[in-house]
């Protein structure tokens, strides 16, 4: 299992901050979150590892902490 | 000197002022550059934005912070301190939500390193909004 933490738009369109989801590899995880929420999928979203953006899929081991980020907007 | 910050609420005067007077000491910085963005009371399907709520994810944001200012640095030899204030939570229209301060010891390097930094926050700061109105 891997933590899946959520902001911006994909928090409140999953109703959630955080939740529990197995999935082995960011690939598989990122289809399971848009088979979930389908309307996530046309959020362009990226993901963090344990705080750092990733840049390519990668396999996820216990404990892992994911998050899902929507296009920044800060400023 | 390195001073980043996420707070709570509008980055208001007072904290600017502070801000302002922090690098006084430091009497080799000729030059200081400063950005405040502001919310806009933007209009919005027939409604107008009265303020908006950022969140962060701030674990990230922190490590991205360390990121930005290094790199500014690296980028501009000139330069010698970066100051990185981004408000979370509500910020009514007219407040500040953002403050970045470049000291250098010259304009040319404080100027040009406070609009790369600026660029660089809005592409790498994992901060999101939503208007209010």
């Amino acid at each position: 299992m891997v933590k899946v933490l959520y902001f911006g738009i994909a928090r409140e369109i999953t109703g959630k901050a955080e939740e529990e989801l197995e999935a082995h590899d960011t690939a598989g995880l990122r289809h399971l979150i848009n088979v979930s929420y389908p309307e996530l999928r046309p959020v362009p979203f990226r993901l963090a590892l344990n705080g750092s953006l990733l840049r390519e899929e990668t396999t996820l081991g216990r404990g892992d902490k994911i998050a899902v980020l929507p296009p920044f907007a800060g400023g | 000197m390195k001073e980043k910050y996420l707070i709570a609420g509008p980055v208001t005067p007072a904290l600017i002022s502070e801000l302002m007077t922090s690098g006084n000491e430091d009497t080799g910085a000729g030059a200081v550059a400063v950005f405040i963005g502001r919310v806009r009371d933007d209009e919005q399907d027939e409604r107008r934005v009265s303020a908006i709520e950022y969140s962060a994810y701030e674990e990230m944001a922190v490590k991205e912070t360390d990121v930005i200012i290094d790199t500014v640095r690296s980028a501009f030899s000139d330069v010698r301190s970066v100051v990185i204030v981004h408000s979370t939570g509500i910020v009514m229209a007219g407040e500040a939500s953002l403050f970045i301060m470049v000291t250098a010891g010259h304009r040319d390097h404080a100027t040009r390193a406070c609009r790369h930094t600026l660029e660089m926050v809005k592409e790498k700061l994992p901060v999101w909004k939503k208007e209010l109105f």
